[in-house]
């Protein structure tokens, strides 16, 4: 298999079969995706920095270990983006701010460790939003819909999955930053248990609702890459201490006798547009017909959520910058050094509120949980597709509450961050528009693996997954 | 700026933002203070939506435990 495009067209699982038989080599998949990075890059400005250079020699050596008998996993010599802000040693880490211009740390945040302890090749660091708080406009454009939002804070790993420029990629999610670029890019993305996968070495934005996870283009490649970076981290005070499993085991189980929530008056809101709300019932009505119970369930501190997240959000997000807002405010986009500016002005009291909020939201899921007995609970990723960047912070024409689209991304989002819960975008369809639509997946805290094993079914019955972008590269 | 999507009559002025900010160490540029003002008018009342519901028997301690079924 030597055609550049065949290559970077297949997923980990396929090219780790192939490196595997000797199809390939770990430098021919890293050669095939830096000439896709050439091509794609001055079209979407996916990535902030590629490590050509360090790329290749990584490669190289996976591909002599893999010969000389040393198999680190899935992940051997298998290209992968991380966002821009996980320090990678020796390599540029700016987090889309130009507070960090030149910053090279000077060791690896855990997850890009554990990247490289499985074979895997650090292609290029992802561009993002500043310090990935979601207000300010990064470089970066989707080749669904060039003028549209590409989906963020991960903005650049949710990119390069669409344009095959990674074979999966490392993103970060504090109310929605992994699965709204997921939805928008046509991609799987989720968001793991909190602590499930360490933070160290990764930039703060709000350490209680900070979660760093995988980003594919399958589902069974994002049980992969999990498997890859989760497990416990001492250098992590958050970090959880269950082992983390093997998450490919049982993905093919299928959903029979599996019990699946839908909260319809808050999901499936006035805001959801008519093309995402006959995707996601047609999701909900596949399940069913494979075997899956539906439960109608309702969840009033729903309606908490979004004041309670940014509440919390913002007061660490400005406790995290106090001294750098201070000493290089001028260096902040004007965006996020606004916002930063705010959160210094909540009441502490507020921000103590908005933990008991959190806390009552998070026991009132678990009773639901409990209650029903549910495995799961579904909805839309996003109550609309991409929006034109223009319209972005405009409130929307086609519903009568006020809401910007921004908000809206966040609706059905924000919530598995509170809890801690983990939660997965797929795939589920486009619009008349041509535009991709997701659906999410909220499980059980550590119980990523019941996800996977839904998601997988329903990827099965559908190629969503296999359509790309327009080419708008040349 | 984006975040908040609360909405009240509460109005805070660019002076009492100005006064806050220096008090803080914040250096907010004078033509950036109205902006502020108006986030903030916008993101207090936050704390009624909150306090709709009965907090009391709600400690604000972070847990995320994997025995949900237990």
């Amino acid at each position: 298999m030597t055609d550049s495009n065949d290559l970077i067209n297949l997923s980990i699982s396929e090219a780790a079969a192939a490196l595997r038989n000797g199809e390939t080599s770990a430098v021919a998949l890293t050669e095939a995706t830096l000439a896709r990075i050439k091509q794609t890059e001055p079209t979407v400005n996916a990535y902030a920095t590629v490590a050509e250079e360090l790329a290749l020699k990584a490669a190289q050596r996976a591909d002599t270990a893999l010969a000389a008998g040393d198999d680190r996993g899935p992940l051997h010599g298998i290209p992968i983006g991380v966002k821009d802000i996980c320090y990678t040693k020796g390599v540029l880490t700016e987090a889309g701010s130009k507070v960090l211009e030149g910053f090279v740390p000077g060791f690896d945040s855990t997850v890009v460790r554990k990247l490289d302890e499985g074979g895997a090749i650090m292609i290029g660091k992802t561009r993002c939003h500043e310090f990935a708080y979601g207000v300010n406009e990064p470089p970066t454009r989707s080749p669904w819909e060039l003028n549209s939002y590409p989906g963020g804070s991960s903005t650049g790993s949710g990119v390069a999955l669409t344009v095959r420029s990674a074979f999966g990629a490392i993103g970060t999610d504090t109310g929605g930053s992994i699965r709204i670029p997921a939805a928008i890019n046509n991609i799987v993305g989720l968001k793991p248990t909190y602590g499930r996968v360490s933070a160290y070495g990764v930039i703060p934005l709000s350490w209680t609702l900070d979660h760093v996870g995988p980003m594919t283009r399958t589902v069974l490649d994002n049980a992969l890459l999990l498997g890859a970076i989760a497990g416990h981290d001492p250098n992590d005070a958050a970090s959880a201490r269950q082992d983390a499993p093997d998450y490919t085991a049982g993905i093919q189980d299928g959903v029979r006798g599996t019990r699946i929530g839908i909260d319809r008056e808050y999901v499936l809101y006035p805001g959801v547009i008519d093309d995402v709300r006959a995707s996601t019932e047609s999701v909900i009505a596949e399940l069913a017909a494979m075997g899956a119970e539906i439960i109608e369930v309702s969840l009033p501190e729903f309606e908490l959520t979004p004041e309670t997240l940014f509440t919390v959000m913002m007061v660490e997000a400005s406790t995290y910058h106090r001294q750098q807002l201070r000493e290089k405010g001028d260096l902040y986009d004007p965006a996020t050094r606004a916002t930063l500016q705010l959160g210094e002005l909540v009441p502490g009291t507020h921000y103590v509120t908005g933990l008991r909020a959190r806390e009552r939201y998070r026991s009132a899921m678990k009773d639901l949980f409990q209650r029903e007995r549910l495995d799961a609970l579904i909805s839309p990723t996003m109550p609309l597709p991409t929006a034109l960047l223009s319209e972005l912070h405009v409130s929307r024409k086609d519903m009568d509450i006020e809401e910007t689209p921004m908000i809206s991304y966040i609706h059905h989002t924000f919530s598995a961050n509170l809890g801690g819960q983990p939660a997965l975008s797929a795939p589920c369809g486009f619009t008349r528009a041509g535009l991709p639509i997701g659906y999410q997946l909220m499980g059980r805290p550590f119980d990523e693996a019941t996800l996977f094993r839904i998601a997988w079914a329903y990827e099965q019955a559908h190629d969503w997954h296999e359509r790309q972008p327009p080419h708008v590269y040349d | 700026m984006s975040y908040g999507r609360s909405k009240s009559d509460l109005k805070i002025e660019a002076e009492q933002v100005a006064w806050l900010a220096q008090v803080l160490g914040l250096d907010v540029k004078p033509e950036e203070l109205a902006g502020l003002a108006a986030a903030l008018s916008n993101q207090l009342p936050s704390i009624d939506v909150l306090e709709r519901f009965d907090l009391k028997d709600y400690p604000p301690i972070l847990r995320v435990d994997a025995e949900w079924y237990d």
